[in-house]
């Protein structure tokens, strides 16, 4: 009797171990399963939403910049597909229609739902973020998936909506620009400055009855090479040199280099003669005072008018920079990309031109009234300040 | 004086650093592979346009020396063909008149890809290969103007016809029977601005520069003509070919292999995929 109970436990353990393993032995179900899983994945991996333009797929990269109205297919290989969209800014058509969508040279017809762009989002939101879920139902299973992407402003049809869009939209190619013109024109300035020491100089000294004829020589050769480069460079405009710089020459091999040596060379020019006209302006009577205290005729050049005349000629180099700020559009002619070719690149975007332009006028405007307003308070300062001239003793 | 000095020097560096921050990023893809240069406009949407980071679509390529990337039918051409000859590709933006000069003069780029038509008076002057697109040139005017409406380029006496300098548009302008032909201009978006404001009636582009003008500026609108009663154009003027130096004909020939293989379905999808991207 025991052994019979002991056999009886025995069997119904095995045979529930078997059940709890095995729960449903019915190998077609499971079969099923597996398929209906796999229809399902290959369904929700390569379902496909066409874009109301030539029906193109919309792929990730585009449902993340959205702008128009799609379709969205109600069935894929036997698998039916329901949508749910939340978003105040997207509706879904009930009624399905049909599309035909090119494939190589035939064209095939696809069952869809439409979904309208209701409304865009302003530039000030940005882009707004939704959500399609598609669930996917194929014989007994379901399974919902979430679809992502945002839909993004598009630039207004009036001006002052286009300029707001161009401006917070393209802001940062605006800030660029700007950036490299104000190096360009700070750059220039400074080692036009350097350049234009030495041209004014030359152009200053004139050859005196003590020369020797080899300083005689020299001087008049200094003289008459800073005149012709001087004419050269202040005749001809600076869009001219640049493109002959560059377009002739491809000097440097780099654009941007070629435009500071040729903003350098051009600014060089005209300080030099704000300098020149400076020096004519001191008092012949420092000179002939200095010469006079036994100063020598270069060292009373050097340490008493040079330093009078640079000081007297700074609101004018000041105003070259400024000057400068607003010449350097030009260089966009050789491709730099400055402020006005970043904003030549930002009109072709959407060929508006006038959002563009006035946006970077107000640019210019910023820039230069800033630059001049600072320059005018170093002006008042130095001003302020007694004459340098002890220190080169 | 020295406060002065140190000043300047902070705002030197200052704009330096604005200027050039992010710049690096271009070069650190510089393998053993050798660089192939393209140079185009990157202001000629949809073949190619100008967008910042921020806005660039996956596939986008940097401009050279800016922080900004280059994208359209032009460089989705050019990165296949990189691709297809196993060269980094490098993108500079060139303006339009500079784009020869560039190539032949200071051989700064390698290769233009810029929507540039092979006509006879270029290639005297650069090797041009097979055409990478071939389009219908059309008529873009304001949707209101008494001009919408025509069929055929007969039907455009006493218009004021503007056109872009130096291109094909311009010498097409003849062919309006009757029309005006107005000084042209220098690029596209200043006529686009100029038919907007009425100072002329219409300009000739190619379609899908059209359709791109047209996505953004809702009052206006083209006319695309039908057999027949079309422009009268050479192949030579309705292809966009890429220009290349005279001699390199080892490059030629490859390139020309490569666009064999691109079929003119392929080249349609290319430019749809151009016209979606172009924000």
């Amino acid at each position: 009797m025991r052994k019979v109970f002991k056999k009886v436990i025995l069997f119904t353990l095995v045979f529930g171990i078997i059940i709890v393993i095995f729960p449903k032995t019915n190998a077609e179900y499971i079969n099923n399963a597996t398929t209906e899983n796999e229809t399902l994945n290959d369904a929700i991996e390569n379902v496909k939403f066409y874009s109301s333009f030539n029906y193109q797929t919309l792929t990730q990269d585009k449902l993340n910049k959205l702008t128009a109205d799609f379709y969205l297919p109600v069935e894929y290989f036997g698998v039916s597909i329901s949508y749910v969209i939340d978003s105040e800014y997207l509706a879904l058509s009930q009624e399905t229609e049909i599309i035909n969508l090119r494939q190589g040279t035939s064209t095939i017809e696809k069952e869809v739902l439409k979904v309208t762009v209701l409304n865009l989002p302003n530039i000030i939101k940005g882009e707004q973020e939704f959500v399609i879920q598609a669930t996917f139902n194929y014989l007994e299973k379901s399974f919902t998936y979430n679809y992502q992407g945002f839909i993004t402003p598009v630039i207004p049809d009036d001006f002052l909506g286009g300029a707001l869009y161009t401006l917070v939209r393209y802001g940062k190619m605006f800030l660029e620009g700007a950036g490299l013109t104000l190096l360009i024109s700070l750059i220039g300035t400074v080692l036009g400055f350097i350049l234009a020491l030495f041209l004014a100089t030359a152009k200053i000294i004139a050859p005196t009855p003590q020369d020797k004829a080899l300083g005689r020589f020299l001087k008049i050769f200094f003289n008459k090479l800073s005149s012709t480069y001087i004419t050269i460079f202040r005749g001809t405009p600076m869009i001219v040199q640049a493109s002959f710089f560059w377009y002739g020459f491809g000097l440097f091999g780099n654009a941007l280099l070629c435009g500071l040596f040729v903003v350098s060379l051009n600014t060089a020019a005209y300080i030099a003669e704000i300098i020149r006209g400076s020096v004519n302006t001191i008092d012949k009577g420092q000179t002939e005072g200095s010469l006079a205290l036994g100063l020598s005729y270069s060292q009373t050049f050097i340490f008493v008018i040079f330093p009078q005349a640079i000081k007297n000629s700074m609101p004018a180099i000041g105003n070259e920079f400024v000057i400068n700020i607003k010449d350097t559009a030009v260089l966009s002619v050789i491709g730099i990309f400055e402020l006005f070719n970043q904003t030549k690149k930002i009109t072709s975007l959407h060929y508006r031109q006038l959002e563009a332009y006035a946006i970077v006028a107000l640019i210019y405007l910023i820039l230069t009234y800033s630059i001049t307003s600072i320059l005018k308070l170093i002006e008042k300062r130095m001003g302020m300040k007694p004459l340098e001239l002890t220190s080169s003793n | 004086m020295k406060r002065f000095i140190l000043s300047f020097t902070i705002l030197i560096f200052g704009s330096l650093f604005i200027a050039c921050n992010g710049n690096t990023t271009t070069q650190e893809t510089t393998e053993q592979r050798e660089t192939l240069v393209v140079g185009m406009e990157a202001a000629y949407a949809p073949f190619n346009w100008t967008i910042d980071a921020s806005g660039a679509y996956e596939g986008a390529v940097p401009i050279d020396g800016t922080n900004n990337y280059a994208d359209g039918y032009d460089v989705m051409i050019a990165k296949l063909i990189a691709e297809e000859l196993n060269m980094n590709l490098v993108i500079k933006a060139v303006e339009w008149e500079g784009l020869i000069p560039s190539l032949v003069t200071s051989e700064e780029i390698d290769l233009i890809i810029a929507g540039m038509s092979p006509t006879a008076e270029r290639a005297l002057t650069v090797a041009f290969t097979n055409e990478y697109y071939q389009s219908t040139h059309v008529v873009v005017l304001r949707t209101d103007s008494v001009y919408n409406g025509s069929t055929s380029i007969l039907d455009f006496s006493g218009a004021d016809v503007v056109a872009q300098l130096g291109t094909i548009y311009d010498d097409l302008v003849v062919q309006l029977t009757g029309a005006n032909h107005e000084n042209p201009l220098g690029d596209v978006p200043t006529i686009i601005t100029a038919i907007k404001e009425g100072t002329y009636d219409l300009t000739i582009l190619e379609l899908p520069v059209a359709q791109a003008v047209v996505e953004s500026n809702p009052e206006l609108t083209f006319i695309e003509f039908t057999e027949g009663n079309g422009f009268d154009i050479s192949y030579e003027d309705s292809a966009v070919a890429i220009a290349l130096r005279q001699g390199e004909t080892d490059l030629l020939n490859s390139i020309n292999a490569i666009l064999a293989n691109l079929t003119i379905e392929e080249r349609e999808a290319l430019m749809a995929e151009a016209i979606t991207r172009q924000p």
